[in-house]
């Protein structure tokens, strides 16, 4: 059966984006340490854990991600657009929201040029490394679907 | 209404012979189901009645309570009711794939995957139609990919 959009599945969604998020997080707090204390607020109490303010704001993130995801990953409000522009607009709008809340939450000084490019490099490489991916993906689940449609028109024949 | 059913050796080939004091859609409707397994379907167009061979249509949809048959270059109306077709070509390369859509899978040139795990199917007349998401899995599984 088709699976019926509600809100139930929004919070999932929601919740499993989170996830993930607070890992990451969480695995870069006990590797970096204490170095970013008092440099980012995200890391404000260093090594021992993420603060509720951090937490808040992931949820928040989490939350936008996933009304994103519904928008550009899904036909139902886009009905007519290609994976890859449905994924390109995807990232471009998490990038702008990103750095929105950087600026709003102050999650490093934004007057800070390396900052900036670290995470410029690391956004652009995620973007990079995600679409190859998606593009991969689909490529080869396309040569499946033809290959199995070729052999399947030579079983009929 | 009654049915008889005269088996005899004297007889050389199957046929069926209505009696009836009118023409209703009933019978016509019996008629296009005994078509259909002979591979033809009964389609009209412009109020003339045409038999065209099941291999031959691209896709069957219905809209608005009204069925169409697509052809490479032509579009029928039917008789039929699309689960009424779909009930006698899915033996025959035929798949649904949508609520509203029959595919023959013989027709299809090329397949895409799209968003939402749907996929988009090129018609070798060029013409695109998509499978939904609730169909999908028994096209792949139809092809063997499942």
């Amino acid at each position: 059966m088709e699976e019926k959009k509600s809100i139930f599945g929004f919070i999932r969604q929601t919740f499993a984006t989170y996830g993930i998020m607070v890992t990451i997080f969480m695995i870069f707090s006990i590797l970096v340490g204490d170095i970013p204390e008092g440099f980012s607020s995200l890391f404000i109490l260093g090594r021992k854990g993420l603060s509720l303010a951090t937490l808040s704001e992931l949820l928040l993130l989490a939350v936008i991600i996933t009304v994103l995801q519904n928008v550009f990953l899904t036909d139902i409000l886009i009905k007519n657009m290609s994976i890859i522009a449905r994924n390109i607009l995807f990232l471009v709008t998490v990038l702008v929201v990103i750095i929105t809340m950087i600026f709003v939450f102050e999650w490093f000084p934004v007057n800070s040029l390396m900052s900036w490019s670290g995470f410029i490099i690391c956004y652009l490489i995620s973007m990079g490394i995600s679409i190859l991916v998606i593009r991969l993906r689909e490529n080869t689940e396309n040569k499946r679907m033809q290959k199995a449609l070729e052999k399947y028109n030579q079983r009929a024949s | 209404m009654k049915v008889e059913i005269d088996i005899d050796e004297k007889y050389t080939d199957t046929g069926v012979v209505i009696h009836a004091p009118r023409l209703t859609q009933d019978i016509e409707k019996m008629v296009a189901m005994m078509r259909m397994l002979n591979m033809q379907i009964a389609v009209t167009k412009n109020d003339e009645t045409f038999l065209i061979e099941t291999d031959k249509i691209l896709y069957i949809e219905a809209i608005d309570r009204k069925t169409f048959v697509y052809t490479q270059d032509d579009m029928y109306e039917s008789q039929l009711k699309l689960y009424e077709i779909e009930q006698e070509l899915l033996e025959h390369d035929f798949l649904r794939i949508s609520k509203q859509g029959i595919v023959n899978l013989k027709m299809i040139k090329s397949l895409k995957a799209e968003i939402n795990r749907k996929i988009r199917v090129t018609l070798k007349n060029g013409e695109q139609i998509l499978v939904s998401r609730m169909y999908s899995d028994e096209l792949r599984r139809k092809l063997g990919l499942k």
